[in-house]
């Protein structure tokens, strides 16, 4: 049993005008300790996943089938209670923009307290100063004490940034969603922020699911990868041998379309994603797809092994 | 060869600001965001600025076209003083260099369409009128690679990798000569974003535009440039060809922003420790130096001047021969 199961998902906006549908049928199961990296474009389905684990997912988002399951339990049967607990002790989120993540009018110690108070009950502002400097030192924040003092205008993009990771692990979380947390960084400091999440991976034994649009940033992170497009999962294996040996041609066009250090013609993929407003009968990418054949306008590939990647199209290409 | 012609020269640019300390406060601080920047670009070619955020790449982009006014040194447009060519004509320059910014979704007006958007240049310089201006911004259209029809259509109606279409269409409409490009694919996913590369550069052969392209993405900016300026904290660190920037970088910040790049492949990055100071206080000598794993007594003292290693790279770096040979090793204990 893994640590966090997604079986057979589908996730649906209903708007007024069509219902868009952001997930269709995501499976995936992640152990602890591990690394997966979750990549896509914009409107692939990577965030839509992130708060559905977490059963955040509201009006207009309905959940159609499927199911998450959390050391077993199925989220949608658990109680108010139980999902509050889940919601921090289990699995937490950060988020891309870090600054707007936290409270302006209230310093980052204050963060800290009320994280604690609403876990572990009334306590000292001194203990939980102390707990919450520990916390900062973990992250590698070398002045806590000042930074303590801050509020969200005064802290970088990249203070702040660990200060969220430090609140996360406030609660010792099982898994860790991020979604685009070192986008909004510098090079320099997505590194720093990177090589951190791997630290903690491997000494708290933390779980991770790093959604990103870099396939750069994923291959450094992630052990396990998994690609999405037009909220499918269409390719998934071990990191190094998809990135390296691609079968979906999805994948594979994605990563020919990275910048090269030449000054040449890119090989971009041509046409544009698909919309999401009615039921997939064909493969999603086929409109695009250098390979396609008749059959991927009429049928929906299925998710099958291949070398121990799991793909979603018919061609062993 | 066709001889070359030079579009743009900036010797020496300083742009400043006056900063104040806190709301209300009296006292104000000179926070120097561009500081002695000296460089030129001949028609056709790209220049490449690449650094991180609060660099001052942004400033020096926007100063380039006077929307920032410069506080020193002097910008050559075509062999005339900008300065010169805004007392005389303002409009002239405005239409001979455009400028092309990150975000395709703020840089357009929602309630216009796309044929008064990129008809309003062309009429405002009296360039068509009428029947052919419609032409004209068809034309434009085609240009981009859209549609003829979507000239009566609103911002709203289109994807982010189209506007950005529309917004180099409306770059484009007065026929410049110089188009500063401030982080034109960093909002667009990766396959849009490439499409819209392939674009600006078949359209720099065809028109010889000449590019300044602002990223903090050391890839796209190589992807795009003939020369690339690696730029901290307002100055220049390391000039070159894109080659050498990539194959043959001496400066060690150069590096290391190449090294931090995540790859395919990669398994361990040695990055640089810390953040980018505070442009209100600047290190002394080299500003390089509280990151730099190479530096020593001598980078606090003196600030290290552009030199040349040969075919126009120019390095801003105490040790840059020695970090080359392998004779200078890190001392891992930044002053």
């Amino acid at each position: 049993m893994g640590l966090l199961e997604v079986e057979n998902l589908s996730l649906q906006y209903e708007t007024r005008n069509a219902d868009i549908r952001a997930l269709s049928n995501v499976s995936f199961a992640v152990n602890p300790g591990e690394r997966l990296g979750v990549v896509g474009e914009s409107g692939s389905g990577k965030s839509s996943l992130g708060s559905a684990i977490l059963g955040l997912v509201s009006f207009p988002g309905k959940i159609k089938s499927g199911r998450v399951l959390f050391q077993g339990k199925d989220i949608a049967l658990m109680n108010d209670k139980e999902l509050e607990k889940m919601r921090g002790e289990g699995a937490t989120m950060i988020f891309q923009d870090s600054r707007a993540s936290l409270n302006p009018l209230i310093t980052a110690e204050e963060h800290f307290r009320d994280v604690f108070r609403y876990r572990f009950g009334k306590e000292s502002k001194q203990a939980s100063r102390e707990k919450a400097v520990a916390l900062l030192k973990d992250v590698g924040i070398t002045d806590p004490e000042e930074r303590l003092k801050q509020y969200a205008h005064q802290l970088s993009g990249g203070m702040a940034q660990r200060v969220l990771i430090a609140l996360a692990l406030a609660q010792s979380p099982k898994v860790i969603i991020c979604d685009e947390i070192t986008t909004a960084l510098d090079v320099t400091l997505q590194v720093q922020i990177l090589d951190l999440l791997k630290e903690l991976s491997e000494k708290k034994e933390t779980t991770f699911i790093l959604i990103s649009h870099d396939i750069g940033v994923i291959s450094y992170f992630s052990e396990r990868v998994m690609v999405m497009y037009a909220g499918m999962v269409v390719e998934e294996g071990a990191t190094s041998e998809v990135l390296s040996h691609p079968y979906h041609p999805y994948t594979k066009a994605l990563i020919a379309s990275l910048p090269t250090g030449e000054k040449e013609m890119l090989n971009a993929i041509e046409g544009e994603p698909p919309s999401l407003s009615q039921e997939f009968t064909m493969c999603p990418f086929a409109p695009r797809c250098s390979r396609r054949e008749d059959r991927c306008f009429s049928e929906k590939p299925p998710i099958r092994v291949r070398d121990n990647q799991k793909i979603a199209c018919f061609f062993d290409i | 060869m066709k001889e070359k012609e030079n579009i743009l020269s900036v010797e020496d640019l300083g742009v400043s600001f006056l900063v104040k300390e806190g709301q209300f406060a009296r006292k104000s601080q000179k926070l120097q965001a561009v500081d002695g920047v000296s460089f030129r670009l001949e028609r056709g070619e790209t220049l490449g600025v690449v650094g991180e955020s609060g660099c001052g790449k942004t400033t020096l982009g926007r100063a380039i076209l006077y929307l920032e006014k410069p506080t020193s040194g002097k910008i050559v447009f075509k062999g005339e003083l900008v300065e010169d060519i805004l007392r005389k004509n303002p409009l002239e320059l405005r239409r001979k260099a455009q400028i092309i910014f990150q975000d395709p979704y703020t840089s357009l007006n929602p309630r216009m369409t796309v044929g008064s958007i990129i008809g309003e240049g062309i009429e405002i310089h009296n360039l068509a009128k009428g029947r052919a201006k419609q032409e004209r911004v068809k034309e434009l259209l085609g240009l981009v690679g859209l549609d003829a029809s979507y000239i009566a259509r609103y911002p709203h109606e289109f994807s982010s990798g189209q506007r950005q279409r529309i917004v180099i269409a409306r770059a484009l409409a007065v026929d410049p000569e110089l188009v500063v490009c401030d982080e034109p694919v960093s909002s667009l996913d990766v396959s849009v974003g490439a499409k819209i590369l392939n674009l600006m550069l078949e359209l720099q052969k065809r028109l010889s535009l000449a590019y300044i392209f602002i990223s903090h993405d050391l890839d796209v900016v190589a992807h795009m440039s003939d020369y690339i300026a690696v730029m901290y904290l307002g100055k220049f660190m390391e000039t070159a060809k894109t080659h050498d920037i990539i194959h043959n970088a001496r400066h060690p910040y150069t590096r290391a922003l190449w090294e931090s790049m995540p790859r395919i492949g990669k398994e361990k990055i040695v990055g640089l420790k810390g953040e980018i100071p505070s442009p209100l206080n600047i290190p002394s000598g080299c500003r390089f130096r509280t990151r730099c794993p190479y530096a020593t007594e001598l980078c606090a003292q003196d600030v290290p001047p552009l030199t040349e290693f040969g075919d126009g790279q120019l390095v801003a770096c105490h040790y840059a021969k020695e970090i080359k040979d392998g004779t200078h090793v890190p001392t891992n204990a930044p002053v």
